[in-house]
């Protein structure tokens, strides 16, 4: 981290950018959703009325959750935000940065995950148990394979720290011919629609369906603690896009961002964020939801795809 | 304080330790004696091993016995210290939990006995690791391995018990024959009985790899390592809690301990291929391993099966770091050596723990079936937070100590993946990471799996019902484990800068200066060695200011408590989620691995009324089945043509003796 005061000013601005965007981008996700299927849809504004009527509502909690449940918002909430800090947005110094924080990012996301589940058992209701159990399941699987795919990018360039990691991959104009960063990107893409709970693998829009993995798991939950949690997904969501940007696609974040070109990045990068929203929505909607049981196959065929690309880098 | 008092302390407790055993198991109502004795040795154990981990090694015999191999001799060193410490906290935690734990079986069996068996397996694990030479540690290891069998076996009226006893005093001899085996090996190249002269010593390749081999299969059986592990998930949770406690926590490390005194300090390094096998196995260990924890109902067993998998993850980073020291690159070798290490003595604190933590749900329910339980969060709090603490510990949760570990074993694995070797080196190491990887995302599930549905939702039998909180001491024994999860996990560089010393007595490479700043290929102002506070710190103040923010800008909001909603019903504890439900998916998943079975009979009633059904699912052992199974019935058809010699008249028995005098007659001329 660099001493200079200004840079933690901007670091913070970053996080608090990232946390105030993801609602936005969920809402602009409904609306092409909405575009696609011929409807006129709610506002792109919408997950802002959303949260404030959320925080603004009394609560209904279970005679049978316990304190963990009561917790679980927060900690969610928390272990996001620790992740946030440590992600480059718009400039490529994070106001974490150390090395090996790509495993402290994958167990951060863990450890809301975790705390997510057992709040879904905690109330008894076995539609959270059940959303709990598949979320656990399908992570057991997903982990290695972002992990692995993670490690595609960061093996050539040598550091697990991911700011020096953007970095590099800027300055290295060359990656773009490569096969590899193209295998990369699309196993990053299936891992991207894993982990934010879409179609094919969850479907965000279903509440009390059996085919519910995420949601299930909130049913319980409402008032300010929902809305503490809802957020929280956004702006994993937003996250993912973001580690997507930054792995596949960082020309444009600012690396000693001063002025106008700092201005410039965080324009270039929201249109990017706007752009993947657009397209995961269409492909939301081009893919009916698979059966659970076959979700390892989505998974196993992204693990391939990075394995091909890390072994091309070795051998090519 | 040099390393000799360390020495002087540990053996004196040592001795105290053996000679009030003797004491409590002959004199009535000395109990009390026995309980102080383990918690003041395993204290003295803890400042020997402090004061070990820093000094250099010192030798001490005493009694020459009849024969010069027959002499106990004991030493200490960095490496002894850290096992030492290791088995000082958990032996210290386990006597303050066992308090408590033993007045169980007060009106039942002699407690006393079993508080003495307590202090004996406590000071043979000591005198296993201090040991200086060859006779004192094959036989402290045997008195180590008799003295748990017969912990294990204390409830001997139940057929489960005699079973998993008989099974673990069969496999554990099987592996102190190949113990034995390597240890006269390497005693006859270095023309001594005493470790003192077997540092690095100069054999021939063959018989090195013949040592190499012997030591995993004769220490990986007392590990768990896949396919040796069959008597662990058996005799681990039928003994006594604490008992199990220090078994999963500290004995199965002795193994690791051996593993590294003989391959890492006496044979150094050999071949690549020993890493690459060594690294296999324990990722073969640790997959099986969690997967079948997944499939367990009862609680203690699916923690013998975690155990497993750690032992897995543990022999991974010793594989890696092997690999490495092939491939001469001693400081990445030493820092996988010492996430080895640091998640051993992690493990060793949160399975503890979790084993201190299902004594205690059993105690006051009487029941390990994780599928019976439900709802007790509310009448144990204590116990189910300390149980938390441990789960979280054991996912490798940031900031518990667990995370720290698997981290250094990720950076370690990393440096492998991405040093200038061979191709396929790095492409096994980037396979290796994602074994470690989805272990860990199993852990995480089979973890909720266990905490949720014992601790959480409704009781669902009346066990669950009369759960209560359990007694001062045992909740002492939980805190203190758990408080050193959290002080380990939060406060991790000072402990590598105390194991420092040990890794660096095994390999002799220099560690860096600041063992989390090694920072790999990674220059620049912007990296700063990890550290938990700063993730922490930034956590806590984004909670802070959420607060803030609805605080000033919000409404004070009412919260209401109301039934969960159960489509329109009311909600039943038959309706709340079991661990065999819990963990369907992977049963379907890894069916051919851990091979499901459910069969449905009617108990009770006609074929078209019945009355009761018996449902019985169960997954099986993917080494019992496809190993174990053919070997026995193999023996067994050899051993049914064979009886048919045998048929009990003494005529075709001095016809044999005929037969046989006229052979051999022929042979000799």
């Amino acid at each position: 981290m660099k001493a200079d005061e200004m840079y933690v000013i901007l670091e913070i601005v970053q996080i608090i950018f990232l946390i105030a965007v993801a609602p936005l981008i969920q809402g602009v996700v409904k609306k092409t959703k909405a575009l696609l299927q011929g409807r006129r849809g709610p506002s792109i504004w919408q997950p802002y009325y959303d949260l404030r009527k959320y925080m603004l509502k009394d609560e209904v909690v279970s005679v049978h959750a316990s304190w963990l449940f009561l917790i679980t918002p927060y900690v969610v909430f928390a272990s996001t935000i620790a992740v946030v800090a440590m992600i480059p947005v718009f400039m490529t110094d994070t106001l974490l940065s150390f090395t090996g924080q790509l495993v402290l990012v994958v167990y951060l996301f863990g450890m809301a995950r975790f705390f997510t589940a057992l709040s879904g058992i905690d109330t008894g209701s076995s539609f959270g148990a059940m959303g709990s159990s598949r979320d656990m399941f399908v992570s057991g699987l997903a982990e290695p394979v972002l992990f692995v795919t993670l490690l595609a990018v960061a093996l050539p360039l040598k550091t697990t720290n991911v700011t020096l990691l953007t970095n590099r991959v800027i300055a290295n104009h060359a990656l773009l011919l490569s096969p590899t960063f193209y295998l990369v990107f699309l196993a990053f893409f299936i891992l991207v629609v894993t982990e934010t709970g879409r179609i094919p693998v969850d479907n965000p829009d279903t509440h009390l369906e059996l085919t519910m993995i995420h949601e299930g798991m909130l049913l319980e939950y409402s008032g300010r603690r929902l809305g503490l949690m809802m957020w929280s997904a956004w702006i994993k969501q937003t996250l993912m896009f973001t580690l997507l940007i930054d792995f596949c696609g960082p020309w444009g974040i600012s690396r000693d961002g001063h002025g106008w070109i700092l201005i410039a990045s965080l324009a270039f990068l929201f249109l990017k964020l706007i752009i993947l929203a657009i397209v995961v929505a269409f492909v939301e909607m081009s893919y009916a939801k698979i059966r659970f049981f076959r979700i390892p196959r989505l998974l196993s065929a992204a693990f391939a795809l990075s394995m091909i690309a890390i072994v091309t880098e070795y051998l090519l | 304080m040099s390393s000799s008092s360390a020495l002087d302390i540990a053996i004196l407790c040592v001795a105290i330790c053996l000679f009030v055993s003797f004491l409590v198991a002959t004199v009535k109502r000395l109990t009390v004696l026995g309980h102080v004795t383990g918690i003041l040795t395993s204290l003295g154990f803890v400042v020997s091993g402090l004061i070990g981990l820093f000094h250099p090694s010192t030798y001490v015999s005493i009694g020459h016995g009849a024969f010069a191999f027959t002499t106990l001799s004991f030493r200490m060193n960095a490496v002894a210290g850290f096992f030492v410490l290791l088995i000082g906290i958990v032996g210290l935690f386990a006597a303050v939990y066992g308090i408590g734990y033993v007045r169980e079986y007060n009106d039942r069996k002699s407690a006393s006995l079993l508080v003495s068996g307590v202090l004996i397996f406590i000071a043979t694990m000591v005198s296993v690791v201090l040991a200086g030479n060859v006779f004192t540690f094959l036989v402290s290891w045997e008195c180590m391995s008799v003295v748990s069998f017969l912990l294990v076996i204390y409830e001997h009226e139940q057929r489960e018990v005699q079973r998993a006893g008989f099974i673990y005093v069969v496999m554990t001899h099987i592996g102190t024959v190949f113990l034995t085996i390597s240890f006269l090996i390497l005693a006859y190249y270095s023309n001594s009985f005493s470790f003192q002269n077997m540092d690095a010593i100069q054999m021939p390749i063959g018989m090195k790899t013949l040592v190499f081999l012997f030591a995993l299969i004769g220490f990986g059986t007392k590990a768990g390592l896949v396919p040796l592990h069959i008597w662990l998930p058996r005799a681990h949770p039928v003994a006594p809690s604490h008992v199990s406690a220090l078994m999963s926590g500290v004995m199965i490390k002795m193994a690791m301990y051996g593993f590294i005194l003989v391959v890492f300090q006496y044979l150094k390094s050999g071949p690549i291929w020993w890493g690459v096998l060594v690294a296999c196995v324990g990722a073969v260990t640790a997959l099986l391993g969690i997967l079948h924890a997944l499939g367990q109902r009862d609680q203690k067993r699916m923690l013998a099966y975690s155990s497993i998998e750690n032992m897995g993850i543990i022999f991974m980073g010793l594989g890696v770091s092997l690999i490495l020291m092939s491939l001469h690159e001693p400081t990445l070798a030493t820092f996988a050596l010492l996430a080895s290490l640091v998640h051993a003595f992690n493990h060793a604190l949160f399975k503890s723990l979790l084993f201190l933590g299902a004594g205690a749900v059993l105690s006051t329910t009487h029941t390990k079936d994780m599928d019976r339980l439900g709802g007790i969060i509310r009448s144990m709090p204590w116990t189910a937070a300390f149980t938390l603490v441990g789960a979280l510990s054991i996912c490798a949760m940031p900031p518990f100590n667990g995370f720290i570990g698997e981290w250094m074993l990720f950076q370690s694995v990393f440096g492998l993946a991405t040093s200038a070797h061979d191709p396929w080196v790095n492409v096994f190491a980037v396979l290796i990471i994602g074994a470690l990887t989805m272990t860990g995302a199993l852990v995480a599930m089979a973890f909720v799996r266990s905490f949720g549905t014992t601790f959480l939702a409704l009781p669902r039998s009346e066990y669950a019902q009369k759960a209560h909180e359990v007694d001062v001491s045992m909740r002492i024994g939980m805190a203190g484990l758990a408080g050193l999860c959290i002080l380990t996990g939060v406060f991790s560089s000072r402990l590598f800068e105390m194991f420092g010393h040990t890794v660096q007595e095994i390999t002799g490479a220099q560690l860096a200066k600041n063992p989390m700043g090694l920072a790999f290929y990674n220059l620049g102002s912007t990296s700063a060695h990890l550290s938990i506070l700063p993730v922490l710190f930034t956590s806590v103040a984004a909670l802070i200011l959420l607060w803030l923010v609805i605080r000033l800008g919000g409404r004070r909001i009412s919260t209401v408590r109301e039934e969960t909603w159960a489509c329109g019903g009311t909600l039943t504890p038959m309706m709340t989620y079991t661990a065999s439900g819990y963990s369907k998916p992977i049963r379907i998943a890894f069916q051919k691995i851990i091979r499901p079975s459910r069969t449905l009979d009617r108990t009770e009633g006609s074929f078209y009324f019945p009355a009761k059904y018996a449902y019985i699912s169960k997954v099986s052992s993917f080494a019992e089945v496809y190993m174990y199974q053919p070997v026995v019935q193999a023996v067994l058809r050899t051993a049914r043509i064979v009886r048919g010699i045998q048929n009990g008249q003494v005529q075709s028995y001095l016809a044999y003796l005929f037969i046989t005098l006229i052979v051999v007659l022929l042979l000799v001329k």
